[in-house]
């Protein structure tokens, strides 16, 4: 259920540990960006996961909602992702 | 339009910040944008037409208003802020005037560097710059934290204890800029005022190597009494006047202090009354500020010394 | 059907059962739950008056804190005023910032938790009512004197932020700012005992049905609420302990001349700081979501969408923090991190905002007063979110980075966002908790007058701010042009004072305490706290099959009060609720809970009294007050975790449940969790300052030699453990004797105090000094906190043994056991994490 929002927290704490480490060096944009990539590797497959329909328990109500809402954070995550990479684009 | 209209941070004198005040009004338009189409929606929801009321009423409208509607938004915003950032801190040549700026409870203590960066000219609260070309200024604190902010020239930055930042300002045409303390420092934060006054570059020549140049010519007659008392009284104790013995630097410079436009840290009009005043008993004026007051000087005393402060250009 | 702890589903069909239960029955709950009188009010430990007073004392330190505004307002209506002195204002400002945010918002949102969930969740009460009553206790009793010392002079002044090097001993000699630290670091602990309490109720005590997709959204909005607390709060625990470190023993944390770094503290602040606006939004929103679905008189548009945007801001408000220091000079790709993610915490906002409107959109709204307050609210909120998105654009920031026009974003965020519909809710709720409602008539002029009375403050006051005028200035110069927008704020904050005197005048009409023939469901709402309630909530716990069960099921109130749900009776002829599943609130066991005691309010009072006299500097007595808050709080406690005779009741139509249940599944567990996560949330932050002032000054560091000492201090803890692996064994062996499993615990805490001994011992050979350097300051902090773990443990080796010798602690599991046990293993763990990270960190030398 929280998976989405996991990964964005990781990714976002490694980005500023990145950034703390090696303040103003080329290294840090470069190694924040290949967190990112891995990052939405992760994002991208967990969605993938989440939106692929299930067949084990079609009546389990409960279930399918837990993973709609996976999914929808899983895409939220993906977005926020990209919005914390801009700036390793860009600055 | 009215009274205070542009304010000053619409109101940008310098390129540092005339690109933030163009940057205020897209987002000031970003917000009447994004506000007028919540209203809008609002309004239907609660007073519009029912099918209307039946489009407005599905979760689609969330995905659109609410997530796609934004994001278009932001993303713009993002990119655009971002890119402003980047070149509002390009990276600083080192051939730029350098000042060294420092906050103190509750005034500011600047130095002129010169190439090796050393001090060359000190003052206080008063900064004079040429026009027209970028200057890099080193905030630093010699307490708590403050804050530098002339908002017709730039943002402001923090000046932090143990930390080193350096600004840049720029002023496109000669005038004169107020800014103050923007970072709570305790006691009279209120009233800790700083000037920037910029010149045309040759005046900016001028004034420099006068004081860079500067010879102590003996005191005129009718400030003699004063340069006495000024040490007789104390004042020397904290305050530095160059080619004197007064070398105190708990306050600040005086050496120019007959040129400054202002008193108190930006508070007060610079003129023989004010000074008197000031000398007289400070903490009326600007309570708790370091500065003890000196009731009991006659007011022969205090016109002395207000016309020795007054000849020290 | 799936289950998830082997409960069979189908048992819910059972209910409602056909025949009415006897009314007798009521009058065992009736008796059972009764509140004592007189002078023993104090004693109650029920969530229907604790919440209650709650909710009032939040509300009296509202009206404080708005009457330190009306002061600093008439100050700065004119420039040069003389109306309050310099340093009068200073307090002023400082105490109005910390009583809105820590003895206010927060707690409001607690209190209104307190108040609501249990009826909501159709809980007889919260898992921990003596924990509700110390929580409450402690904040009520702290906050009354920490603004006492208003009156003496004492206030802090070193604004709600208390940024060091100003408010150190250098700068801030006086005992003001240790107000502060003690104080507000006090009222954080009852928050997240609060926090904690609350979090347990909402996954462990929901009437059974009501599974995550079918909880109130005001559940949701507190439940991420509560974990916020419990991962932002330990931030400024340690940050408050730091300087006050620093303050009382001079160890140079944030002292850079000693290697320290003052932003170090502004680090650790805001990321508590900034979650705190959210943990102030969330239960807000939580409340508008059900109040706009009620209002409009139909089912919220987007439920999950709403979800997912509460646990999305939960997390993401996390990556914001630094937004408040972007004119720090930090480097310039961290501040654009900070600045994406603070814009990404926006869409969230818009899928609340927009699920809000497309509601109000299908329903039929009626235009009355929490209707009002829900919409002035909402389109208050958006201004402020606006307002707010301008200043996450960093170099926008850098020019209204502490002016008023930031005033006037916070106050749009923090009214519209939280004090609005807080006013709505008291509009919806009232009915609950009064034999009369509100006046309708008056609160449409209390509206009208609190709405327009908000945007003639804050609206100009955005101006102000382009204008050029700082925060946190008492006074201003002439000539200035800021005279008129200031002029018309003031006249604003006088309306909107109006407006809540109004409001005042109609609460004392109005309002007259009741649990049972209250004024009732006003406004139509569809969820469980409409059920018809005594003390003990609703009379049995109905099976739940929807998220607006009373709409879809009219009968269901009769078939509620008829006991033909869950638990009609006392099963136990005790106080008790039913626990059920985390995700699918399937029924699991019965809990025995606690009745009405004084030791929660004598606890709270000696806690209080500790920190309060050693502001002071009355060390004596605080030294006294400390261990009898230890007693209070351990005899209340020794109450607890009693099984009762029945090993297994009928919890109604036959479903039998057992009453004594230990390990993962218990909410004893779930709160020494909490507890764990919070200590361990400290130990991060603490870990984070360490390398932190290292990267800030690595010229003060030097390697602490003697790094052998880590082999005795490691294998110490790592005994410490294994003897608490061996004592669970034990004690899940028949043959053991009665005393052999708490032996174990015993020794295992004597290894715990030979390698906090062991590992001070190693420091002071090293001679590491605290004083000289912020290596030596946070070594020996670190050494503190972890002695303080020890202190606790210690603690409670002596309260199992003496449960043991009474013959308390049951086999073949015991709750009081498992805690003991699992707060020891993370002592064991986090000791020898910190052995090796101040050995072999900065380095071998």
């Amino acid at each position: 259920m929280l998976s989405g929002l996991l990964i964005w927290a990781a990714h976002f704490f490694a980005l500023y540990m990145v950034a703390s480490l090696f303040p103003g060096a080329a290294l840090a944009n470069g190694l924040a960006f290949a967190v990112t990539v891995v990052s939405l590797a992760v994002a991208g497959w967990l969605l993938w996961v989440t939106t692929r329909p299930v067949e084990a328990e079609p009546n389990d109500v409960l279930k399918r909602w837990i993973t709609t809402l996976a999914a929808a954070g899983n895409a939220l995550a993906f977005v926020a992702i990209v919005y914390q990479t801009v700036p390793t684009v860009l600055l | 339009m009215f009274s205070g209209w542009p304010p000053p941070i619409l109101d940008p004198a310098g390129p540092y910040a005339s690109a933030i005040s163009t940057l205020s009004w897209i987002l000031f338009a970003m917000a009447a944008l994004v506000l007028a189409v919540v209203l809008a929606a609002l309004y239907v929801a609660l007073f519009g037409r029912l099918e209307l009321q039946r489009k407005l009423g599905g979760k689609r409208v969330i995905w659109f208003g609410g997530i796609a509607f934004p994001l278009v938004v932001l993303t713009g915003l993002l990119i655009y802020g971002l890119s402003l950032t980047r070149h509002l801190t390009d990276p600083i040549t080192g051939d730029e005037l350098r000042v060294r700026i420092t906050g103190e409870m509750w005034w500011w203590r600047v130095a002129y560097l010169d190439n090796e960066g050393r001090e060359v000219v000190h003052d206080a609260n008063e900064l004079h710059i040429p026009a027209g070309r970028p200057i890099v200024l080193e905030l630093q604190s010699a307490d708590v934290i403050h804050s530098f902010w002339v908002p017709r020239l730039s943002g402001k930055l923090d000046m932090v204890p143990g930390r080193r930042n350096l600004m840049r300002i720029q002023a496109d045409r000669p005038g004169v800029f107020g800014g103050q303390c923007a970072e709570y420092c305790g006691g009279p934060h209120a009233l800790m005022g700083f000037t920037v006054i910029a010149h045309e570059p040759g005046a900016f020549q001028r004034l420099m190597q006068s004081r860079l140049n500067r010879r102590r010519a003996p005191a005129p007659p009718a400030a003699v009494a004063g340069a006495q008392l000024f040490e007789a009284a104390g004042c020397a104790a904290c305050h530095r006047i160059a080619g004197t013995r007064a070398n105190g630097l708990a306050g600040p410079d005086l050496t120019h202090v007959g040129s400054r436009r202002t008193l108190g840290a930006g508070i007060l009009p610079n003129n023989r009354g004010t000074m008197m005043g000031w000398i007289g008993n400070s903490q009326a004026i600007k309570p708790n500020n370091r500065m003890p007051p000196y009731t009991l000087l006659s007011s022969d005393q205090l016109t002395a010394l207000a016309t020795y402060l007054e000849a020290q250009k | 059907m799936t289950s998830e702890t082997g409960f069979d589903p189908r048992l819910l069909e059972r209910f409602p059962t056909a025949e009415a239960r006897p009314d007798s029955e009521v009058d065992d709950l009736n008796r059972i739950w009764a509140a004592p009188r007189g002078w023993r009010m104090v004693t109650i430990v029920n969530n229907n008056y604790v919440g209650i007073w709650y909710v009032a004392a939040a509300f009296l330190f509202f009206l404080l804190a708005g009457v330190l505004a009306l002061a600093i307002r008439t100050q700065l209506a004119l420039p040069l005023l003389g109306v309050l002195p310099q340093e009068t204002y200073n307090q002023f400002f400082t105490m109005h910032g910390t009583l809105m945010m820590f003895l206010f918002a927060v707690p409001i949102m607690e209190a209104i938790g307190v108040l609501l969930l249990p009826q909501m969740l159709a809980a007889r009460d919260l898992p921990f009512p003596r924990l509700s009553a110390y929580a409450f206790w402690a904040y009520f009793i702290g906050g009354l004197c920490f603004f006492a010392s208003i009156f003496v002079g004492l206030a802090p002044n070193g604004g709600w932020f208390m940024y060091p090097p100003l408010t150190s001993m250098t700068y801030s000699p006086g005992i003001n700012a240790d107000f502060w630290l003690l104080g507000i670091g006090f009222i954080e602990i009852s928050a997240i005992a609060g926090a904690i309490e609350i979090l347990v109720g909402i996954l462990k005590t929901r009437a059974p049905g009501m599974t995550l997709a079918r909880m109130p959204l005001f559940a949701w909005a507190m439940l991420v609420f509560a974990g916020m607390i419990l991962i932002a709060f330990p931030a400024v625990i340690l940050g408050t302990l730091l300087l006050e470190l620093e303050r009382a023993l001079n160890w140079p944390f944030f002292d850079s001349t000693r290697g320290g770094d003052p932003l170090l503290w502004q680090h650790l602040f805001w990321f508590f700081g900034h979650p705190e606006v959210y943990i102030i939004f969330l239960p807000a929103a939580g409340l508008v979501s059900m109040m706009v679905s009620s209002l409009a008189k139909t089912e919220l548009v987007g439920y999950q969408l709403i979800v997912l945007a509460f646990l999305a801001t939960g997390f993401i408000s996390f990556g914001v923090w630094a937004h408040h220091m972007f004119t720090t000079g930090m480097p310039m790709l961290s501040v654009g991190f900070f600045s994406a993610a603070s814009m990404a915490v926006s869409i969230p906002a818009g899928i609340q905002v927009f699920s809000w409107i497309a509601t109000l959109a299908i329903g039929k709204p009626v235009f009355n007063t929490p209707t009002l307050f829900v919409i002035g609210g909402l389109v208050t909120f958006v201004i402020g979110g606006l307002t707010g998105v301008m200043v996450a654009m960093v170099p926008f920031d850098w020019q209204v980075h502490d002016t008023h026009f930031i005033v006037a974003h916070l106050h749009y965020v923090l009214i519209g966002g939280a004090v609005f519909p807080v006013f709505a809710a008291f509009y919806y709720w009232f009915g609950m908790t009064s034999r009369r409602a509100l006046s309708e008539r008056l609160g449409k002029w209390i509206f009208w007058l609190m709405f327009a009375g908000m945007h003639l403050t804050f609206l100009p006051m955005h101006l102000t701010g382009l204008m050029g005028m700082p925060r946190r200035v008492y006074t201003y110069l002439p000539g200035m042009d800021w005279e008129w927008t200031n002029l018309l704020s003031t006249a604003g904050a006088f309306t909107l004072a109006a407006g809540v005197a109004l409001f005042l005048f109609d609460i004392a009409r109005r309002f007259r305490f009741t649990v049972e023939d209250d004024a009732g469901n006003v406004y139509g709402g569809g969820t469980l706290e409409w059920l018809p309630t005594g003390l003990y909530s609703s009379r049995s716990i109905p099976v739940v099959r929807s998220r607006s069960p009373l709409w879809d099921n009219p009968a269901l109130s009769g078939e509620v009060e008829q006991g033909r749900h869950f638990l009609p009776n006392s099963a136990t002829g005790l106080r008790e609720t039913l626990i059920t599943s985390p995700i699918r609130a399937e029924p699991q066991y019965l809990q025995i809970m606690m009745g009405p005691s004084v030791w929660p309010l004598l606890g709270a009072v000696f806690t209080a009294g500790f920190f309060l006299l050693l502001t002071v500097q009355a060390y004596t007595p605080a030294i006294i007050c400390l261990p009898l808050a230890i007693l209070a709080i351990l005899r209340w406690l020794w109450d607890t975790d009693r099984p009762v005779q029945q090993a297994q009741v009928d919890v109604g139509a036959g479903v039998m449940l057992p009453t004594y249940v230990t390990g993962p599944s218990s909410h004893g567990w779930w709160a020494i969790v909490c507890v764990l996560v919070v200590a361990f949330m400290i130990f991060l932050m603490a870990v984070f300052g360490y390398l932190f002032v290292y990267g800030i000054h690595p010229e003060y560091w030097v390697s602490p030699g003697g790094q052998w000492w880590a082999l005795p201090i490691v294998a110490s803890w790592a005994a410490s453990a294994v003897l608490v692996l061996y004592g669970w064994r034990l004690l899940g062996r028949d043959g053991s004797s009665t005393w052999s499993p708490t032996a174990a615990i015993l020794f295992a805490c004597g290894f715990a105090v030979t390698a906090i001994a062991a590992d001070w011992f190693s420091w002071r050979a090293q001679g590491l000094d605290p004083e000289l350097t912020a290596q030596g300051a946070f070594s020996h902090a670190l050494l503190a906190l972890q002695a303080q773990l020890v202190a606790v443990v210690v603690l409670m080796g002596g309260y199992l043994a003496a449960r043991t010798a009474r013959g308390l602690v049951t086999r073949p599991s015991n709750t009081t056991f498992d805690v003991v046990s699992l707060f020891l293993l993370y002592t064991a763990a986090q000791g020898s994490a910190m052995a090796l990270l101040l050995r072999f960190f900065p380095g071998i030398g």
